[in-house]
């Protein structure tokens, strides 16, 4: 009897980028943390429209009141309904995160990969002056440039991405190196591919995997420095509003006499949240993508 | 050791000079003066001001100028302090934050790798517990956020310690008491994260073969774990202090903003507000100075510890 004609067909055979997804979905932890990402990036969308306040508003009869029936997080000391601020400052912390991610990508990427294509005595000056960029005291000097170039938010993504590309220019260089000398990639050109062919075909998807661990794992870090510069008065800056610039004006209005608690709680809540999932995530992916390590 | 030490050196002074022209020039390209602020200036003496601060000469003459001061060790005046030196502000601010931090850092230090080591020790248990939680929790609750909830909980909540403020004696346990909430904020992380590092370190040598051999010997568990185990399972921990070191310049900024310490971090927050430029570069320059010649402090440190690391 003649076998069904499906097991001539060859088995399915698993990419390394869908084996790794694999492994990610089998990681509880990060998992739930993807789903609770999702959940306060759309609660940061949502809520400034869906909530009967604005973020600007003041109510005069609510200045500095508890979370009540009316304002859900209280308010501020400007009678500013605090969960609308709250999560309209996080859709600014999480644009910041994103966006000067995808700047850092951007350069990181772009340099480390003409650095390694091109080789010899290029490759050798990028890298140097990457060298030299290490050890400069980075934060220092972003911080110089948010005194004199005072912050918008456009300013902020931008100084913080263009920043924290060097080690994704690194990463990237290594790879596209170690690559060229692999046999798959002299059996492509053995075979007549083009290098054009060579590039998407091979270098691509073997740079995909370190090149989106090391993303995930630089927002919420850009988060971090946003948050820092914002709170030190340096970053986002009135009426625009960000977890930074609410943990500040909260610690500020702290006295003994009212317990002000909430206008630190609630965004810091938020931020502690969106840190530790990010973490995870980008955790996660690495232990999913790094089968070296395992 | 000595070429090593020379090299790491030239290449400090090379990255304080690149610091010091970044700065410069990052503050003369911004828009606006120095001077705007100052509320209704003539126009006289206005110019008299930017003569005296020598801004009506060329960039590049301003420029040499400027790192000729900073090598005689002048860090100019402070144009919103009404000229007064620079320094009159960033040396007593140093001095205050250089304490905080090296408190910090031998708080970070000592109950870090005491935390680690007891939790290698005994696995799963409480330590064991406490030391995983809180690295945890150093992961999601930065420092800027953890000051002000200890204020909330141990100040204001439970009343055992001043909101704010920097000791006035360091002699009565009163004043000295304002120091725990600020060390502890600063610290907060680099003791979790310390304590990670001991006890992976621990765990890893523990079953190397000399370990086996001790305990053949007859060593009890407490020598087997303090003097055989130690010496090379702190190694993790101790490539961590020097990172650690520079983090903590970062980190009093922001922990001297919170508690209201009259350090280095406030006066250049400050002067960051104020756009005071001298002030700011000031600042930067002692600030990057510390963090390079931690660098270069540790890396030498690293090769006396171990000898296989050390570098001809």
């Amino acid at each position: 009897m003649r076998p069904p004609p499906d097991a001539w067909a060859a088995p399915k055979s698993w990419s390394p980028t869908e084996l790794a997804l694999r492994r990610f979905r089998r990681n509880r932890r990060a998992a739930i943390c993807l789903v609770l990402l999702f959940a306060m990036g759309a609660a940061t969308v949502l809520t400034p429209l869906l909530s009967p306040h604005d973020y600007r508003s003041q109510d005069y009869n609510y200045v500095q009141g508890p979370p009540n029936a009316r304002y859900w997080m209280g308010t501020d000391g400007n009678g500013r309904d605090l969960m609308v601020r709250t999560f309209y400052g996080g859709r600014i912390s999480f644009a910041v995160g994103i966006l000067a991610t995808l700047v850092s990508v951007a350069v990181g990427v772009t340099y480390g990969s003409i650095s390694a294509f091109a080789g010899g005595r290029l490759d050798l000056v990028m890298m140097r002056v990457v060298d030299v960029l290490y050890g400069l005291p980075t934060m220092f000097i972003v911080i110089i440039v948010m005194t004199f170039v005072r912050g918008s938010f456009v300013i902020v993504f931008l100084v913080l991405g263009l920043f924290s590309w060097l080690t994704l220019s690194r990463i990237v260089r290594g790879q596209i190196l170690s690559l060229k000398e692999r046999e798959f990639v002299e059996a492509a050109r053995a075979l007549g591919t083009g290098s054009g062919a060579i590039i998407r075909r091979h270098m691509i998807p073997n740079i995909l995997g370190p090149v989106i661990v090391y993303t995930t794992l630089t927002i919420p870090s850009v988060m971090l420095q946003e948050s820092f510069l914002s709170f030190l008065g340096l970053g986002i800056s009135e009426p625009e509003t960000s977890w930074g610039v609410l943990i500040d004006e909260g610690a500020k209005a702290l006295n003994p006499i009212k317990n002000l608690s909430w206008l630190v709680a609630f965004p810091g809540a938020c931020l502690a949240v969106t840190l530790y999932c990010l973490n995870s995530v980008g955790d996660g992916l690495r232990d999913a993508f790094d089968t070296q390590q395992r | 050791m000595t070429v090593f030490l020379v090299r790491r050196l030239v290449a400090g002074v090379l990255t304080l000079f690149a610091v010091a022209t970044l700065t410069f020039f990052i503050s003369r390209f911004a828009p606006g003066s120095p001077f705007s602020s100052e509320r209704g200036l003539s126009a006289e003496a206005r110019r008299n001001l930017e003569r005296k601060y020598h801004y009506d000469r060329p960039l590049v003459v301003q420029y040499l100028l400027t790192l000729r001061n900073y090598l005689k060790g002048e860090l100019g005046e402070s144009i919103p302090n009404r000229g007064r030196d620079v320094g009159e502000f960033v040396w007593p601010g140093f001095a205050v934050s250089v304490r905080l931090g090296l408190l910090a850092f031998a708080l970070a230090l000592v109950a870090g790798t005491t935390l680690g080591i007891v939790a290698s020790a005994r696995q799963n248990s409480w330590p064991d517990y406490v030391a995983s939680s809180a690295a945890t929790l150093g992961i999601c609750v930065p420092n800027f956020l953890l000051g002000p909830l200890l204020v909330i909980v141990f100040a204001f909540g439970l009343g055992w310690f001043d909101p704010t403020g920097w000791p006035q004696s360091w002699t009565r346990w009163g004043e000295l008491k304002k120091l725990i909430l600020p060390a502890l904020t600063l610290s907060f992380v680099h003791v979790a994260y310390l304590s990670r590092l001991t006890r992976a370190g621990m765990l890893d040598v523990i079953h190397k073969d000399y370990i086996r051999t001790a305990r053949a010997k007859g060593l009890g568990e407490g020598a087997v774990f303090l003097k055989h185990a130690l010496k090379n399972g702190i190694t993790p921990a101790l490539t961590y202090a020097g990172p650690m070191a520079a983090f903590l310049v970062t980190g009093s900024i922001v922990v001297e903003k919170v508690f209201a310490i009259p350090g280095l971090g406030t006066h250049f927050v400050t002067a960051a507000t104020n756009r005071d430029t001298m002030l700011v570069m000031g600042a930067v320059l002692v600030y990057s100075s510390l963090s390079i010649l931690i660098t270069i402090v540790v890396d030498v440190l690293y090769g006396v510890l171990d000898p296989r690391v050390r570098v001809t």
